[in-house]
């Protein structure tokens, strides 16, 4: 479909904290408004693959490019427009435990002062009810569950409507019909909004469900981009090992 | 035998290029945190909220302290100042030191234990947890958003609870006075003559500073938290430790410049 979501480029990402090299010179291309699995052992470099696409860290070597613009170089004005088409879904959730679930929601579109109170308000509301948690607006984020708590970040990551979406560990915790709950959301995120999707997951079964493309990172390089069905038919034995746990 | 002892040299070269780099990056982060307070969007209620934690809340433990201090105070010279036949000097005594001195330390080192350390507990827990990453990926800018209205707080809210804490000290070095028999007039008499304008306004001067130092100390230690639990108690105590030691250092720098 045509989007105007970004396709992102990382080129010889490379990144060592202290004498622990993480990245080796990570090369993959992120398709624009598409899903796209990054998946991994533990540890391997995944989570910070993912830093480093968002901003959160620089790296020591190597470019990353959203489309035509190059965010490596660290904070700028350039980076903070970007990231306002952004969204992230931490793996804990992230949510701010001072503010209620819908001001937590409404967080992004009241600090940038891009809707109305009031429409902001009903679009809160119906992302919650789209998450099934209606009827929780008012709730503190202590009396919610791990599950709650991911899915009103995930409502807090979409009120942006962001053209980028960063997925750390989206189903980690959550029970199967809410994994596939979670799953389906991504998809239909993606068809509705045309969004570059970004998944770093272990879930076997989201990627080979849900991913238009699958990267592998395995000792600090990707070693494997391509469809599902590539990363089910590789002979590549790190590729062979993930699928089969061992 | 620990390798600290058996290599000191190396010990204190690590501490000292340590201290410069946490010092480099406290300066970089207090100095952006004070510069946004200038520069738009301007959320009150973010900084209203601030003041009523930094300023309100701790109104009851900064008056029990003043009032203990004055009392103490007075308890502690009016029998020197019998001696000499100098009753007449006990109130302007309590007053000029209440104001130069005890009002605005004291007011700074209780709202410290109070406010300093939940800053810094409040912002590591917010750093371990991702929060602060969760601003920055929503270009919220966490700094302005969170240490500006803080730092704020504290210049606005230290230098009204030290006039408070000024007050309430003298009041309570009276009650003591009257109560050990010495007449009214006589503590609050020469209190006017001697104690000046600027005696009160340089220990409020004194404490808009001390007000910064415990609120950019407290936010740069949970800014930049590192590890889960063990690491936001080590940021709590160790705003409280360096706040301390930066008021009294402080103290002693301002007072020598300004009297």
């Amino acid at each position: 479909m045509a989007t105007d979501a970004p396709e992102i480029r990382v080129r010889n990402l490379s990144k060592s904290f202290g004498a622990n090299e993480v990245l080796k010179g990570v090369d993959v291309t992120l398709q624009a408004g598409r899903v796209n699995f990054v998946i991994g052992r533990s540890g391997g470099g995944k989570s910070v693959l993912l830093k480093h696409l968002t901003g959160l860290i620089a790296p020591d070597y190597g470019e990353i490019w959203y489309g035509n613009r190059e965010i490596s170089q660290g904070a700028s004005k350039g980076l903070t427009e970007l990231r306002r088409k952004m969204g992230l879904l931490f793996q804990e959730g992230a949510l701010f435990d001072s503010l209620t679930v819908s001001e937590n929601v409404a967080f992004p579109v009241w600090y940038h002062r891009t809707m109305r109170p009031a429409a902001a308000g009903k679009r809160v509301r119906a992302l919650l009810s789209e998450l099934g948690m209606e009827g929780r607006e008012s709730a503190r984020v202590s009396e919610l569950s791990g599950g709650e708590r991911k899915r009103v970040a995930l409502a807090r990551a979409l009120i942006m409507e962001p053209k980028v979406l960063f997925f750390d560990e989206p189903t980690t915790g959550l029970d199967p019909i809410l994994s596939t709950q979670v799953d389906s959301l991504i998809l239909d995120t993606r068809d509705r909004t045309g969004a570059t999707c970004v998944v770093v997951s272990h879930d076997i079964a989201a990627v080979l469900s849900i991913a238009d493309q699958v990267s592998l990172i395995h000792e600090g390089r990707v070693i494997l981009t391509g469809t599902p069905r590539d990363f089910r038919e590789s002979r590549i034995p790190a590729v062979r090992e993930f699928i089969s746990g061992g | 035998m620990s390798s600290k002892l058996l290599n000191p040299i190396a010990v204190m070269g690590r501490a000292a290029l340590d201290s410069v780099y946490h010092l480099g990056r406290y300066s970089i982060l207090s100095a952006r945190a004070f510069l946004s307070i200038f520069m738009p969007p301007f959320r009150i209620r973010g900084y209203l909220k601030q003041m009523e934690s930094v300023g309100v809340d701790s109104l009851f433990v900064v008056i029990l302290t003043g009032a203990f201090t004055g009392g103490v105070f007075t308890l502690q010279i009016i029998y020197g100042f019998r001696m000499f036949s100098a009753e007449s000097m006990v109130g302007p005594t309590v007053a000029m030191a209440m104001t130069r001195e005890l009002g605005p330390v004291l007011t700074a080192l209780m709202v410290t234990g109070r406010v300093g350390s939940s800053m810094a507990a409040e912002l590591s827990a917010m750093k371990v947890t991702e929060q602060i990453d969760a601003l920055t990926v929503m270009a919220a800018e966490p700094v302005k958003y969170l240490v500006s209205p803080r730092i704020l707080a504290g210049i606005v809210m230290l230098p009204l609870l030290t006039a408070i804490s000024d007050a309430v000290g003298v009041c309570g070095g009276y009650v003591v006075a009257v109560v050990k028999g010495l007449d009214p007039g006589q503590f609050a008499g020469r209190i006017q003559d001697i104690v000046k304008m600027d005696d009160v306004l340089d220990g409020l001067v004194k404490s808009a500073f001390f007000g910064y130092i415990l609120t950019s100390v407290g936010c740069y230690a949970g800014f930049y938290c590192k590890g889960g639990a063990e690491g936001v108690g080590r940021a709590t105590t160790g705003a409280v430790v360096v706040s301390y030691v930066a008021i009294l250092v402080g103290d002693f720098i301002l007072t020598a410049i300004m009297f």
